[in-house]
């Protein structure tokens, strides 16, 4: 598992003058868990003359000389010395010092060290967590540089992840992830988005107040689509590690796919002569982190009957709608596996099982999966192995983001039952939402799904000719089937406006292919130590989709589309691409001290006109290990290891451009001429449209201190990217509004910290304290139009400007209420502040806006602790982001009441201004920036409704007990049983006043992010988890 | 050593953001307290205090009451009242109801109690020191609904007709989503007696109440919301999207002798005839004018699928019964397209043996499309411009009177250059249609549009109106417009 290079050195070194005599033979492995280690020098003698590494199950064979000792060291762990006397067997325990340098670190390809690195890779053992239900969760404040958000608490619905910040304004900004050399592609808003809309088209209002100066209220993409998260099917226990590669040298082996980051998740693999069974369970309860303060019946009576006093809205009933439509949800998993190995093959096998309700009622979310890794050596340097995980994730809880935001909005003046049937509509209510549907009835007779089978794995065969040289070929794929249904049932027939008794079903079939050959190459030669990898990738992607809907079944029991009576074909086809290509990196190390590397890939894409098809990306980096230079070892004694490292490269991000976005399009024209139908170019070619380019400046330290106490990474880094993909309006000759175009420079820079105390070491109790610190900056370079761009890439209203940061809010100022009238005041940009809500003057509109930075947090990361205490172990996890800005698009929402849906409000609304020189921030009801069919007060294009959203969350807290080996022996029941309880989510300090400052309607977007728009806040729960091992 | 400065440092590390998110906004104090008060004598007289809440007090210095006005009425007075909400009034320790009897010849102090929050305020009444009916007009009541008009008046309209004020009102109970098409009648403009008419139920939302020929004639009108008294629901239709939007089925009309007994106008008369946009789509809210013995209807608005907006009638008739389609005919500044007739709102007056057309509307209600142009006619057909801007500026709602010798413009919604829309609360005067010359008003005089003006006797009689500024762009009438129930005369002179 592990190896020193300094070991290296000697063992080449001493393996030229081996004695032909009687063997010693032996096991190492570590004090703490018995864990075989690899990698661990064995010499004999004083001087170190002869040495042998033990292999990856821990074990060693040398020969015996004329030596009276035998040493064994590995890097982080406690040197042993031994004498031999006549003793021909040594099993060895070694005890590990708190470091990471001697980690192997998967970097692509290949493995190295984690002191031989130049790149900026973040490495993450993950604990057993028996909350999470995916693998993005887990990275939470765990490393620098990668900012996540849970960004709703809808069961499978996708979290906002990214690394070192914006890649791509409208591309995708997730990162690469790779599962053990398979890439896993798809992993975007748009390819993960379902419709809920079961086929029918949202009701745009006419007539009536609207919202004034633009707002969500229409956000189609919200209210219509949920996006499932695409790394629900992995199960986060069969992973053993987590390789975040971040900067352009450690990114550039994957080339084209490396500007937005990349995640290298490496599952367990079996080990020889350690069976093992594994069991574990875990129980939880989760209720919604809190709950909207809204009007109950009587003051929404109140509330709505000033504001139309020739209206009814009648008091005397209360209906909770979110407590009817919320529940404890109770949810569990089942875990187990069985892992070992002989000296020629291993083994790793795991089960997993998982049944997760929804706070939200009848909505709940099962994954299933099975995952097999194994490998054999079928003679000394031939080996072979296949990893392959299967599973099947339903998500019965699409439509709980719906049922919370009809719950929300709903009257709570009307009841939620008619008799034995559900009440519909919102009579006798003077107003209301055409639309407007019974949350209860929702949660129970519709019925929303989607459901996933995913097969992911590789097989693989490797020679090793040499000691120092590997050749591998592997056939890695990804294969996804994925269905989604909706239907909405059948309402009676007095109900109107409501779709309903219609259904949408749609189907997607994705497979894709990667094949990798690599030679691999790791050779020391005196004082030079050469590693590098040489290789061709080969990619295939293909996709299958249709979408079929139908509507007016005549019984509530047939859920076939081809039972209704009317049924429709929707969207149908099929879309492929592939890449090719080469890669090379050569590192290379000169006494331990000089480290220096260069990495070179050529990638070719189909998705490009031949012209621009091909990229190359290079990158190279340095790296100077000071603390071996004397001046540090023999003056500064307190520094055990520091290195600066430094590195620079391009990167890119393939799929932005869609699969086809450089070729024409043709689409059928609805319009007949003649009844013959015609095809029309949806989307003019573009044959210059290239790569969008990202080139790193990395440098960076790493440093060990005070006795192994103190272990700190440090980064800072400088992005540019060159010809980014944007929306560029075209000249009205050429029959097309606009088309993606190579148009834009970005630069993001960034500090990360990294920094681990141990603050306490004794045989009873420890204290750990680790330090995720991370801070970036964007601004946009170039754009080829002046001013504001706010039509394109808008669907959240963002601004995009040279010398601005990406995705600005672009605002109208609110500058409160005037005591005096109850009107509500704006600011204007010269000064002044006025009672005209600037969003009215459309010709001025936008020069009377202002910039409020961005939703994007200045800082952000984690903060662990974890004691313990004999057999006890505590951990504690903030999570925290100072600096980001939300807009609070629920609670504008929650105070509109001026359009004819006459929803639910905020309690806060009861603060309205009535009477002369009242202070509040609730203007009076009828004021005067609800005018000429527009009320300016509710836009979320105003500063009224932004909010900073900063906070601090203790995310997890867990208390674990392990029973000691005295018990376990006496009982019989194996080697290992521990229990487990914890919190998820159970403080939050903020001033964000909506439920959750965490969330994003919008997913994974990240150009999008900042908006609570109704959305799901997380749970809190509390788990109770047993794991066993035999 | 070390390690217990490593533990604070940790400790640190976890506080002090703790500190930063822990701090909250403070909130605000409850503020309680009266937000309008109103003095009722008996009778049904009323007038409004003005409320300082600075000082706690409340003075009907803007309303005074006639100096005549016995102490006998102000011993046995009554208050309407709002508070802010969940606010309760009280007086001398009990509950202020309508009934609640005050004796206001001397301050008063009225407490507004809420929980255990509370206010005081001293409450004195104010008589008239002077007669200011010349000059600055007078009020004679600020609310008729406290006086005999009906309470849940939403729309109404008022002119004077064999020596009396008829109202044709239409009001919505929304407790039980009723509406009531009423006739209401009044001798002295202040206290109003429902009129039994026959049928009961005529009229409907904006109708027209116009004096011709010796008779009343009541055109058109919506019936947009609640059931009538008569079991007629609500006339609207699903929409495409299957939302239910209204509508006017019928074009109805009736007219009347005495304002009691009411004859239909449409009954046997065919149906071409009638004053609509199609055979499907009928109009409201017109403006009509007797001109040379006939009847006009100018423009209007007519309402489709839910949403309404305005029309290009042009329609003549010598009886109020079949209308003749003369569109066709009219030409303004030399254009006969009937899309630039801005007439929506127009106040339309004649003065001098002439038809004049003042400021109006087209479609959508934006600064391009509200006129400032006075407009005449000698035949009603033939358009020339008189004037291009007046003092008045862009305006529509307003209404306009004359005596013969003097016009009167009360009222109106104007509009600026960003689109903002403000009520008028002037009232201008013009011998000649052209230069109009603002004029005094009571400060109490509210901003108002689409006042009812009737003048008797060379005095101006301004009912109400509408003090919300028009909600939409396009003029639709909404059942929660703020009505104004105040009568006010003003001298023409």
């Amino acid at each position: 598992m592990q190896r020193g290079i300094f070991v290296l050195i000697s063992l080449f070194a001493c393996s030229q003058f081996g004695f032909a005599q009687e063997l010693i033979t032996g096991r190492v492995v570590d004090e703490t868990n018995n864990e075989p280690l690899e990698y661990v020098a064995v010499t004999v003698g004083k001087q170190n003359k002869r040495g042998v590494f033990t292999d990856a199950n821990g074990y060693f064979s040398i020969e015996k000389g004329n030596e009276d000792l035998i040493s064994f060291y590995l890097f982080g762990y406690e040197k042993k010395i031994l004498p031999i006397g006549n003793l021909k067997q040594f099993n060895v325990s070694l005890k590990a010092v708190h470091t990471q340098l001697s980690e192997a670190v998967v970097i692509g390809y290949s493995t190295v060290e984690r002191r031989d690195l130049t790149g900026s890779v973040a490495s993450i053992k993950l604990r057993e967590q028996n909350s999470l239900t995916s693998l993005d969760q887990s990275l939470l404040g765990q490393a620098p540089g990668v900012y996540v958000s849970n960004s709703s608490g809808a069961l499978g619905g996708a979290n906002l992840l990214s690394i070192r910040g914006i890649s791509s304004i409208i591309g995708d900004n997730n990162p690469l992830y790779v599962i053990d050399g398979v890439p896993i592609y798809s992993t975007d808003r748009s390819s993960n988005s379902v419709g809920t809309t079961g086929g029918s088209i949202a009701a745009i209002s006419m007539g009536g107040t609207h919202i004034g100066g633009g707002s969500l209220k229409h956000n189609t993409e919200l209210n219509y689509s949920f996006e499932k998260n695409p790394l629900l099917s992995l199960n986060v226990n069969d992973i053993e590690s987590i390789e975040i590669l971040k900067d352009a040298y450690a990114t550039a082996i994957y080339g084209s796919r490396g500007s937005a980051g990349v995640v290298l998740i490496t599952t367990k693999k079996g080990k020889r002569d350690n069976a093992q069974v594994s069991l574990s369970y875990a129980a939880s309860f989760e209720r919604p982190l809190g709950k909207l303060d809204l009007l109950n019946g009587d003051e929404y009576s109140a509330i709505y009957s000033q504001y139309y006093p020739n209206d009814r809205y009648n008091a005397g009933f209360n209906t909770d709608w979110l407590d009817e439509i919320t529940r404890t949800a109770f949810s569990h998993r089942v875990s187990a596996s069985i892992s070992g190995g002989t000296d020629k093959s291993n083994y790793f096998v795991s089960l997993s099982g998982a049944d997760n309700e929804s706070y939200i009622i009848n909505n709940s979310l099962s994954q299933y999966s099975a995952r097999a890794n194994l490998s054999t050596s079928f003679s000394e340097k031939w080996m072979m192995g296949v990893n392959m995980t299967l599973s099947n994730v339903k998500n019965n809880a699409l439509s709980a983001p719906d049922i919370y935001d009809a719950a929300i909005k709903k009257a709570p003046n009307l009841p939620v039952y008619d008799g034995a049937d559900y009440y519909y509509g919102y009579a006798p209510n003077s107003k209301g939402n055409p639309n407007s549907y019974n949350p209860v009835a929702m949660a129970y007779i519709n019925d929303e799904f989607s459901e996933d089978f995913r097969t992911i794995g590789n097989m693989y065969l490797e020679y090793k000719p040499y000691t120092w040289l590997t050749l591998k070929s592997e056939i890695g794929m990804d294969i996804s089937n994925s269905r989604s249904y909706v239907k909405k049932g059948k309402l009676p027939a007095t109900v109107t406006g409501v779709p309903n008794n219609q259904a949408q079903e749609n189907s997607k079939f994705n497979y894709r292919t990667v094949v990798n050959n690599t030679i691999n190459v790791a050779k020391v030669v005196r004082e030079h130590f050469i590693q590098g990898v040489l290789g061709q990738s080969y990619e295939n992607a293909k996709e299958y989709g249709n979408t079929i809907s139908g509507s007016d079944f005549f019984s509530p029991y047939l859920v076939g589309i081809g039972s209704a009576q009317t049924t429709r074909v929707g969207s149908t086809g099929s879309q492929q691409w592939a890449l090719f290509s080469a890669f090379a990196r050569l590192n290379y190390q000169y006494k331990m001290r000089y480290m220096a590397g260069v990495t070179y890939r050529l990638d070719g894409s189909s998705r490009f006109n031949k012209d621009n098809r091909f990229l190359h990306i290079p990158s190279t980096s340095i790296g100077w290990r000071l603390s071996e230079e004397d001046f540090i070892k023999n003056k500064a004694t307190w520094i055990d290891d520091l290195k600066i490292r430094s590195s620079v490269g391009w990167s890119s991000k393939d799929g932005n451009s869609g699969y086809y976005g450089a070729q024409a399009v043709y689409t059928l024209n609805s319009v007949k001429y003649g009844g013959n139908t015609y095809l029309k170019m949806s989307q003019p070619g573009n044959d210059g449209l290239k790569w969008e380019k990202t080139i790193t400046y990395d440098i960076g330290l790493d440093a060990i201190l005070l006795n192994n106490r103190i272990d700190i990474t440090f980064d800072y880094y400088y992005k540019k990217t060159v010809d980014m993909l944007f929306s560029s309006d075209l000249p009205i000759y050429t029959g097309y509004v606009s088309q993606i175009q190579n148009i834009a420079d970005m630069q993001n820079t960034g500090l990360e910290l990294r920094l681990v105390t141990y603050n306490i070491m004794t045989p009873t109790i420890s204290w750990q304290t680790v330090l995720n610190l991370s801070r970036s900056t964007n601004k946009i370079l170039k754009l080829n139009f002046t001013g504001t761009q706010l039509e394109q890439a808008n669907s959240s209203y963002k601004y995009y400007a040279v010398g601005y940061p990406l995705a600005q809010w672009y605002l109208h100022e609110w500058a409160g209420v005037d005591p005096a009238t109850g009107n509500p005041l704006w600011k204007y940009a010269d000064g002044s502040i006025r009672d005209v809500p600037p969003a009215a003057d459309f010709n001025n509109t936008n020069s009377n806006k202002f910039l409020y930075g961005t939703a994007v947090p200045d800082v952000y990361g984690g903060l662990t602790n974890v004691v313990t205490y004999k057999n006890w172990e505590l951990s504690a996890m903030f999570s925290f982001a100072l600096g980001g800005r939300m807009i609070n698009s629920t609670k504008a929402f929650l105070m509109t009441y001026s359009t004819s849906e006459a929803y639910n409000l905020s309690k806060d609304i009861l603060n309205f201004w009535q009477i002369d020189g009242q202070k509040t921030d609730v203007p009076k009801l009828n004021n005067k920036s609800i005018m000429s069919g527009y009320d300016y007060t509710a836009a979320i294009t105003t500063t009224r409704f932004m909010e900073d959203n900063s906070y601090l969350r203790l995310k997890n807290i867990e208390l674990v007990y392990t029973c000691p080996q005295s018990w376990l022996k006496v009982l019989r029941i194996g080697k290992d049983l521990k229990f487990s309880i914890s919190a998820t989510n159970l403080l939050t300090f903020t001033k964000y006043s909506g439920i959750d400052p965490e969330v994003s309607a919008y997913g994974s977007s990240y150009v999008n992010a900042g908006y609570d728009n109704m959305t799901m806040p997380q749970s809190r729960g509390f788990q109770f988890g047993i794991r066993f091992m035999l | 050593m070390k390690r217990l400065s490593n533990f604070f440092v940790a400790l640190a590390l976890i506080s002090l953001p703790i500190a930063i998110f822990s701090c909250k906004d403070e909130k605000d104090d409850e503020t309680i307290g009266l937000t309008s008060l109103k003095l009722v004598l008996s009778g049904g007289k009323s007038y409004d205090f003005v409320l300082n809440q600075t000082a706690n007090t409340a003075v009907n210095s803007q309303d005074s009451l006639p100096s005549n006005t016995p102490d006998a009425l102000l011993q046995t007075a009554t208050v309407q009242y709002t508070t802010t909400l969940g606010a309760e009034l009280y007086y001398s320790g009990a509950k202020v109801e309508t009934t609640t009897e005050i004796d206001f010849t001397g301050a008063v102090t009225l407490e507004v109690k809420k929980g255990s929050v509370n206010r005081t305020y001293t409450v004195s009444v104010v008589k008239a020191t002077q007669d200011k009916s010349a000059t600055e007009g007078e009020k004679l009541t600020s609310d008729v609904r406290l006086s005999g008009f009906p309470q849940k008046a939403i729309r109404y309209e008022v002119v004077y007709f064999n020596d009396k004020f008829y109202a044709a009102v239409v009001s919505y109970d929304a407790t039980d989503d009723k509406s009531f098409y009423e006739i209401y009648s009044s001798v002295d403009g202040t206290q109003w007696t429902k009129v039994n008419t026959t049928p009961n139920s005529i009229g409907g939302v904006e109708s027209r109440l116009v004096v011709f020929k010796d008779r009343l004639h009541l055109l058109s009108g919506g019936r947009f919301w609640g059931t009538d008294e008569n079991g007629v629901p609500a006339e609207a239709v699903a929409d495409w999207s299957g939302a239910i939007v209204p509508r006017i089925a019928a074009y109805r009309a009736w007219s009347s002798a005495d304002g009691v007994s009411w004859e239909s106008d449409t009954t046997g008369v065919d149906p071409a005839k009638f004053p609509r946009l199609t055979t499907t789509m009928n109009g409201f809210a017109y403006n009509t004018v007797v001109f040379k013995d006939q009847l006009w209807i100018y423009a209007g608005q007519a309402i489709s699928y839910g949403q309404s907006q305005t029309t290009t009638h042009l329609f003549s008739s010598t009886d109020g019964k079949e209308w003749t389609n003369i569109i066709t005919q009219l030409s303004i500044e030399g254009l006969t397209i009937p899309t630039l007739f801005p007439s929506s709102k127009a106040a339309f007056f004649v003065f001098k043996d002439k038809l004049y057309m003042l400021g109006g509307h087209s479609n959508f209600i934006g600064y391009d499309n509200v006129s400032s142009k006075v407009y005449s006619s000698e035949d009603g057909l033939v358009w020339t411009v008189e004037s291009v801007e007046t003092a008045i500026g862009k305006i529509y709602g307003a209404s306009v009177v004359t005596d013969g010798d003097v016009l009167y413009l009360f009222g109106g919604e104007t509009i600026d250059s960003e689109g903002t829309k403000t009520l008028s609360n002037k009232v201008y005067r013009s011998t000649n249609a052209i230069d109009w010359e603002e004029v005094s008003i009571a400060s109490a005089y509210e901003a108002r549009r689409n006042p009812s003006v009737a003048v008797v006797n060379n005095t101006a009689w301004v009912f109400g109106g509408i003090k919300s500024i028009t909600s939409g762009n396009y003029g639709a009438p909404e059942k929660n417009d703020e009505l104004l129930f105040d009568v006010w005369t003003k001298k023409i002179q």
